[in-house]
Parts: structure tokens; sequence; C-alpha cells
């Protein structure tokens, strides 16, 4: 069984679910549809320590675990269960990642807990340009009819008040969707007065950028993630990991 | 006589969900209707798999799959099998078409199965899978994937492209790609429907948008030809077997057709230029329907035409067709399929009081001018943008589909399943929901008592003919 502290990590970043739980009985299924096999187990979940927050409160819940082997758990013991989400419906069934000793439950939780950080650390290591500025304008581009999920680019400008990383242009511009489909939802919408850390990367080949936006390749940003607009409050907490470095 | 069932497919393990559904797709086991497929897109990360029903409907589980899934489409074969095509989103920056197969649907596992290059750059891919009975079984899967292809032209044309699977159960299929539109390029081309539909005579129809003129950013106009292509060997010929009078493969139906396409030109919050449907009668190639949304007038207005043309006649099958046997103002995400008594089903969404009217209609003679009503649902409009297409299938006598409406479990938003004892709600809801006023969906757990904020969900229906061995369960009778 193992244990250590970048276990833990790359366990909590590879498994969609997480929970504490006790295996009930062994070569079960509680799923409908779902056949028995021998290494299936119900598993009660204790504690959810991560999970999709439209499953609710899982609290005393079965969940099937395909196991990856046999033999390793048996009824009435406790243990951390990392899994991916398998079926949801009459039932839930995942499939097991790995587990650990029920006594590293509090290292997990606290694991998970940093995600949003690692997160955060992940996208200023790929950010090109980190700078606490405020938008001073927003001009939207002509509409983009040749995709059916294009974004709708924005160019916001921006009034560099400080730079946390990397070297400014004179005028540099990000890129931002407006488009409300799915695939943009969860984008950043920058407005005209804001005022914000931003984390600023450099365009790739998608989504394609407007055609006519006159803007000097050099100058012109992205920002696709949630975490790459950070309120002023968390400057602190950026200088941290930018100090720190790349995360893993 | 029709029974009619109605389903909000979103399970009661997911009760909190509140992500927006999106582009529902769905595929139904022509040999075995119990078994179920429906897919759609949702907000990322929550793209994560497929929906599925062993139960005509009633119930629905979630199969997860891992990967970032943008727009993605079904199809079920009469074996059982499934044909999954996914817009596969493995970076940030780059998107891959896919298709998947897999014959144990609980289990996987899922093969790749697509042989063509990798495809990167596409948009809304659409499968068509057809079960072809030969005299001695097995049944030979015939697979259709239409998609917009921007990979073979300059980065924002795309061109509408079929791929052509003749044996889709083989241990390495083949696809091949046709390129449809033989008329000169206009950026951006190719509208975003490319519609297959298939008989067992192995005639194949296909529907697609051509544009003629570019796109006009300060109207938001589109003008495009409406374009019928035909392939008489399962598409094993390139769709050249009906032409045009400009001698050109695929009969443009309508030429010039204006569709509003912007930023300002919504329609209760739903982007219209996404309606094209194409269905071919199963007891008779010669006899196909179309349906296509224009702004020919004041309105966006769904017209329903037909062709009749006969083998031999000139010009072929497809050739001529009717004016306007049926339209329908301010309505979208329609879509087409005939039953095997050759009954015409069209679904769509009208805009009537600032809700969204689900209806399903069905021709009630061969006139093709008469049509029955049923009215789904009538549900708010979201506060944000919503759905583009939603699908209609034939299985015998029967329709399946698949729509996205506003989840507020009311009974009154279901005209066609009223609320009874054991279904209060109307409509079927699998997740939690209070039982009277006021209508709530509610969470799990130390949540139940919670209400959980509204959102778009798919819902499954079907309308079945009264017939010697009704589906069960059923949740509402209506005239037909």
């Amino acid at each position: 069984m193992r244990d250590d502290q970048a276990v833990i990590q790359e366990l909590v970043r590879d498994s969609s679910f997480i929970f504490t739980g006790t295996v009930v009985e062994l070569s079960v299924s509680t799923v409908a549809n779902l056949t028995p096999r021998d290494n299936f187990a119900a598993v009660r979940i204790d504690r959810p320590l991560r999970s999709d927050p439209a499953l609710g409160d899982l609290r005393g819940r079965l969940a099937t675990v395909e196991l990856l082997s046999r033999g390793e758990l048996q009824p009435d013991e406790k243990a951390i269960f990392f899994t991916v989400n398998w079926i949801l419906g009459g039932g839930i069934a995942v499939r097991e990642v790995a587990h650990l000793n029920a006594q590293q439950e509090d290292s997990v939780a606290a694991e998970v807990a940093r995600m949003p950080e690692r997160h955060l650390a992940d996208r200023l290591t790929d950010a090109a340009l980190v700078v606490v500025a405020e938008v001073t304008r927003v001009k939207p581009t002509p509409f983009d009819i040749s995709w059916r999920n294009a974004p709708q680019w924005a160019a916001a400008s921006l009034g560099i008040v400080d730079v946390l990383r990397g070297k400014p242009p004179q005028n540099a511009t990000v890129l931002f969707p407006t488009s409300g489909r799915p695939t943009w939802a969860l984008a950043p919408r920058l407005t005209k007065g804001q005022r914000a850390i931003f984390l600023l990367h450099p365009p790739g080949d998608r989504p394609p950028l407007p055609e006519e936006d006159n803007l000097v390749p050099s100058q012109r940003f992205i920002a696709l993630d949630p975490a790459d607009v950070q309120p002023e409050s968390a400057r602190m907490l950026i200088e941290r990991l930018l100090g720190e470095g790349p995360s893993r | 006589m029709s029974v009619v069932r109605v389903v909000n497919i979103t399970p009661v393990e997911l009760s909190e969900e509140v992500d927006l559904a999106w582009q529902p797709s769905l595929g139904v086991n022509p040999a075995n209707p119990d078994k179920i497929v429906i897919v759609f897109h949702k907000t990322p990360p929550g793209n994560v798999g497929y929906w599925y029903s062993s139960d005509r409907g009633q119930t629905w589980q979630l199969v997860s799959q891992p990967g970032d899934q943008a727009d993605q489409s079904v199809g079920l074969g009469t074996s059982g099998v499934l044909y999954w095509a996914i817009a596969l989103t493995p970076t940030e920056t780059t998107v891959n078409l896919e298709v998947l197969r897999t014959a144990d649907l609980l289990n996987g596992p899922f093969t790749q199965i697509d042989n063509t290059p990798v495809r990167t750059e596409f948009d809304q891919p659409y499968v068509h899978a057809f079960s072809y009975r030969p005299p001695m079984p097995p049944d030979v899967d015939k697979l259709y994937i239409g998609y917009l292809d921007r990979s073979q032209n300059i980065w924002h044309s795309m061109i509408a492209t079929l791929d052509v699977c003749l044996d889709a159960k083989a241990a390495s299929p083949i696809f091949t790609p046709v390129v449809l539109n033989p008329r000169p390029i206009v950026p951006p081309q190719d509208g975003y429907e490319v519609r297959p539909a298939a008989h067992s005579d192995g005639t194949v129809y296909v529907a697609y948008k051509g544009y003629t003129v570019p796109y006009n950013g300060v109207t938001e106009t589109v003008f495009t030809n409406i374009v019928v292509a035909r392939d008489d060997g399962w598409g094993s010929g390139g769709f050249k077997d009906l032409t045009d009078p400009d001698g050109k493969a695929g009969r443009i139906v309508r030429p010039n057709v204006r569709i509003f396409d912007g930023p300002t030109t919504f329609l209760g919050n739903q982007r219209l230029n996404n309606d094209l449907s194409i269905a071919v009668d199963p007891t008779n190639s010669d006899k196909l329907y179309i349906v296509w949304g224009d702004n020919a007038n004041s309105n966006y207005t769904l017209r329903v035409r037909r062709s009749l043309d006969q083998w031999g006649n000139y010009g072929g099958r497809g050739n001529h067709w009717s004016g306007d046997l049926l339209t329908v103002d301010n309505a979208v995400l329609a879509c087409l399929a005939i039953n095997s008594d050759g009954r015409v089903g069209f679904m769509y969404q009208k805009l009537v009081a600032n809700k969204w009217e689900t209806h399903f209609q069905r021709t009630t003679d061969n006139t093709g001018t008469n049509w029955d009503d049923i009215i789904l649902a009538r549900t708010k409009v979201p506060t944000n943008v919503t759905a583009d297409y939603s699908r209609l299938i034939a299985v015998g006598r029967d329709f399946y589909g698949v729509f996205p409406a506003w989840n507020i479990p009311n009974p009154a938003n279901y005209p066609a399943t009223p609320a009874t004892a054991s279904n209060p709600n109307g409509a079927t809801f699998l997740r939690n929901t209070t039982k009277t006023a006021p209508w709530e969906l509610r969470g799990t757990g130390a949540t139940i008592n919670t209400p959980i904020n509204p959102s778009v969900d798919p819902y499954f229906f079907m309308v079945a003919e009264d017939g010697p061995a009704p589906p069960t369960n059923l949740t509402g009778i209506v005239d037909g």
C-alpha cells in the first residue's frame, strides 16, 4: 500500500470520485443492469472526498466498486477509494484506480483541497505574462460563422499596472469568448474597468483567432481558463506560486 | 389512438445537476427498441459519456467514458452495436473526430474504428446507422457520418462531407469520405447540417446546404442552396446518381434560401440556421420528405416538402419537389422520420408567448398536408442559448425522439402526459422533484428539501401506435 504525498497527489489528479468507504459485500452489484462479478464490491460511502457536485449528499449511499484485484479487501474493511466514474443511474458504479489505508483520509482531503491551488500553479507555469491590469476597452470582433462553436472573440485592451511575470508588450490585448455555447461556458468574460490579475497565454492553433482583428501577434493573448483571471486579493498566493516554480 | 411517453432522463443520482444540455442525439436499436442511447453536449468538463436505457426510455443510466467530449452523435445497429462519433478535445488546442464502436453498452470496451487520417478540423458530426438484412444473416451495418470538414480547404472554409462505411461491424471497417458539394466554393461554403437517410434497397439520400453568397456580417445573413444528393449503391458511388439541371451532382431543392444567422438574430435564445432534415419512406425509397428553415418572409419558417419521383422518371428519384406541405413559423430543432406505415413524423420547437413548445406532428393521410399535433412540452425560454438540434427516429410504427427543455417539473408543462397519482409531474422525472406545487427540483440526502436551480435537461419521448403489444408504463394517451 502506497502512502507518500506524491502518490496521493497523483491519485487525486487521476481520480474523479474519491471517498472513504466501508466494504459491505464482495462479488455483488448494487447497480441496475450490471451483472455481479468477482472483482466487484458493494461499498458504503462514509465520507466523499472528491465527487461531482451534481451527485449531492452521498453519505451512506452504496457504490459498486470494480476492484483492480480481488482479495485485497474484505467485508467491514474501511479504505480510501480512488476511482473514476462508470455508471450513474439505477445506482452508482465506479472503477478503482487505487485504494489507500483509511488513516490517510486527512492527507487525501488536504490534497483535494489543494487542487484549485495546484491548478492555478499549472496555469501560472503555462502563462507567458502575469500582470495586474485594468481593462481599458472591450471591442467585439466580426461574427464568426465558420464554426458552430466559434468563440465569438472580443478583444480587451489592458492598462498594465504591475508585472508579476514576463515582459508585456506596449499594447497587450486579451481575446476572450463571448459565445454562450457550452464550450466556452467557463471562460472568463472581461468588462471595461475590470481590474484583476491576468494570466495571459499565447494563442495556439485552436481555437482559431479572428481573421481580421488588426492585432500584432506579439501583443495578442488569450485567457480561457477560469483561473486565468484572479482577484487582486490573490496576489500573495500568486507571487508565492511563481516563486515556487512548476507544481510538478 | 397513440400512447406517449415523455421522460426527463436525468437519474436520481444526479438530482443536483444544473448544466445545460445541448445538441442531443439519439440511437435506437431497430431490432430491440428497448435499447436506446442518448448523447448530448454539456458544459465542460461535463461531457463524460452517454445515456443508456434498457427499458424503452423508462429509466436511464449515464455510462462514463474518458475524454473531453464536445459535439457528438450516435447510432445503433440491429445487433446492438453502438456507433458513436465524437469531437474529442484531448488538448485545449486540438479537436479530433473519432468514431467509436462497442457491442456492450454498459461495459465496453470501445474500439476506434475510423481508418481515415485523423480529422482535426471538423464540425458537427451526425451518425446514421442502418442495418441491412441480406437473404442470409447476419445483418450488415451501414454507417454514414455527416460532418463539416475544414481540413481540405483554407482555414475558414468548411465542406459538407459524408463518411461512408459499408460494413461497420467488420474487424477493420473502411471509411470513405465523400465530399458532397460540387459547386463553386463560397466561403464559408456549406451549412452545418449534413443529413443522410438510407433505405433497405440500397438507396441513400443526403441533404446538405451549399452557401451561394459569402456571409454578410452586417445583415447577418446566409444565402444557401438546399441540396439533396443520392447514391443507389449504399453510398459506394460517391452520391452522383441524382443530378441537377445545372449538370452537377445533387438536386437543388430550393436555391438561394435566405437565413439569418448572427448575434442579433436568435429566436428565443436559439440560434437559427440549424434546421435541415430528410427522411425516406422505409416502404418505398421513391418517397422522401425534407424540412428546412428559412427567413424568406418576416419570420423564420420551417418548410416541409416531399418528392415522389419514381424510378425511371426524368432525372430520377428526388428530382421533383412539392411546394410547402406544412409550414411552421418561429420554430427550430426540426427533424423528420417516417415509420413502417409510411407515416411521417415531424418534431420541432415553436416559440409561443415566450415559451418553447415542443411539437410532434404526424401525417394523417397520404396527401402530406394533413397532420395531427401533439404538444410534448411547453417550457420557459432558458436564460442562456440552447440546443441547435434534436433527433427523431422511427422504428416499426413507433417514433422515438429527444429534445432539450427547461426542467421545471410542473405537469402543466407537459400537455401530452397529464399528471396521474403515480406520475404527478406529467412527464416522468427520474431526478428528485416535488410532487405537488410549488413545482421544484430537489437535491438528495441532506438536501432533499432544498430547491435545485432549474436548467436545460434532455427529454426522451416516444409516440407509439396502439398495437397488439404496446410498450408498458406509458405515461399518456392522445388521440392521433
